[in-house]
């Protein structure tokens, strides 16, 4: 057992005790000096653990309303599950995709996330950038290692927004998604996602799913040229949100919505997807790299590219902007 | 003939075992030769075309002229999507034609409802010809880069 997993197994112990362990006892379950948890214990509440000591009894974990956001906490929540199987967490990186990147090109297994309390370069659809402040938001990439060809695995993303939307239904709200997978929330921007795919021309060596979820950012600190457009769960339900429990949610979503996907291809995920859907038969714009139409939504055909009418005839729109005017 | 005509023949192919295809038309000749590798595939189909009817895709300039037919092989695209030539639009091209790339180098990335795939060079070389334009959609398949392979 290394540092690292000493910690969380201290956590869980902690937690199954509902009340205190002693020294002796986590000393004994961890194989390890008593001195060895003394520090283990410090370490953990320099991570934000109320933590309490007794000479006689031993430690209590002091469980209040703000339960840390950290490696320790994501992996005793994680325990167990495919997704969420090795979580990296870090307190700043440039990139969670980029670090996942590296990750899976060094043979992390599907199911391995990164999470970062903030990105110095988050990663929007074509060099946009992603607000990434700390404390506040979630910021987490998965590998996935599908067993599809390169041309199969642009479903993954509809699957994705499905369990992302499914995520935010969950602590009372009523998102849509915007095509084909920005997760709204009163018609702003809550969430966004980045799929990033390594491929060999007849097989996907893994894809890299970047999540950013706007959890509890305050409408003031959006920054101005986003803080009309973008918004959090906080700003719409009026209530903070557990980041660790939040993350926990969503990840078991994306775990099923994946299997669906594997399991019974891209119609069933579809169908999911279109309940979130509400730009059929509304007029939309839809700006590409090079020019920006306007036209009349007509849904999405069965590999999820959107149906854009104008002038009486129908276009596929597989990448572009998709606006509701 | 013109580039879809050569595209359409192209994608036939992909679906036969044919592994040199010739033909000959009062507008020009076309002759694709296949290899083994799925995405590699040796062609040799610039026989000069008649510019005025493929303005875009075989630009005067771009068309591999010296260089041995053998040497060049063809970088296609892994999925339907759209082509774009640099990480976003304001970041320079991942390549040039004369770009020299090295095995494993990104040369364009093809994006498909917001999956974007990153398309490497399986070998090192040089581009002698790029075969789309930023922002198109390309098919399955479909011919992106003509490299010049080193030797």
């Amino acid at each position: 057992m290394g540092e690292k997993e000493q910690e969380v197994e201290i956590v869980r112990l902690l937690k199954a005790s509902n009340g205190y362990a002693s020294g002796q006892r986590l000393s004994a379950s961890l194989g390890v000096s008593r001195t060895a948890v003394w520090k283990h214990i410090e370490a953990l509440r320099k991570m934000g653990y109320a933590i309490e000591a007794s000479p006689s009894k031993g430690y209590r974990l002091l469980m209040g309303d703000a339960r840390p956001f950290n490696g320790v906490e994501l992996s005793t929540l994680l325990a167990g599950r495919s997704f969420g199987s090795e979580v990296h967490f870090f307190e700043s990186v440039d990139s969670t995709n980029a670090r996942a990147f590296e990750l899976a090109r060094s043979g992390a297994p599907e199911g391995a996330v990164v999470i970062a309390e903030t990105q110095t370069k988050g990663k929007g659809r074509i060099g946009r950038k992603w607000e990434s402040p700390a404390g506040t938001n979630l910021y987490i990439s998965i590998i996935l290692r599908p067993p599809v060809a390169p041309q199969g695995a642009a479903g993954l993303t509809f699957a994705l927004a499905v369990a992302v939307a499914e995520a935010v239904s969950n602590r009372g709200l009523k998102p849509a998604v915007k095509w084909p997978n920005d997760i709204l929330t009163g018609g702003r921007k809550t969430a966004g996602i980045l799929l990033e795919m390594d491929s060999e021309p007849d097989r996907v060596n893994f894809v890299i799913a970047g999540i950013g979820v706007n959890l509890n950012m305050k409408k003031e600190f959006f920054p101005e040229n986003i803080r009309e457009t973008a918004t959090s769960i906080c700003e719409e339900t009026g209530s903070p949100v557990d980041r660790a429990a939040f993350t926990a949610d969503m990840l078991s979503s994306m775990e099923r919505w994946y299997g669906v996907y594997l399991k019974e291809g891209i119609e069933p995920v579809l169908d999911a997807w279109k309940g979130f859907f509400r730009s059929t038969g509304k007029p939309v714009k839809v700006t590409f790299l090079d020019r920006v139409v306007e036209g009349v939504c007509r849904g999405v055909d069965s590999t999820g590219a959107l149906l854009l009418e104008r002038d009486g005839a129908i276009e596929r729109v597989i990448s572009g902007d998709v606006e509701a005017l | 003939m013109d580039i879809k005509d050569i595209k359409s023949i192209y994608k036939f192919l992909r679906e036969t075992d044919i592994v040199e295809f010739e033909l000959e038309g009062a507008d020009g000749k076309v002759r694709i030769k296949r290899g083994n590798a799925y995405a590699v595939r040796e062609a040799m189909p610039v026989e000069p075309l008649p510019p005025a009817e493929a303005p875009r895709e075989v630009k005067k300039e771009d068309a591999a002229p010296a260089a041995k037919p053998d040497n060049i092989k063809v970088v296609t695209s892994p999925m339907v999507g759209t082509f774009y030539r640099s990480p976003s639009p304001e970041a320079p091209s991942f390549v040039e034609v004369g770009s020299v790339v090295k095995a494993a180098q990104t040369l364009c990335i093809i994006e498909a409802m917001k999956l974007m795939n990153e398309v490497e060079c399986e070998f090192g070389g040089k581009i002698v010809s790029i075969l789309v334009e930023n922002g198109q959609p390309v098919e399955y398949g479909e011919p992106l880069f003509h490299v010049e392979v080193s030797k």
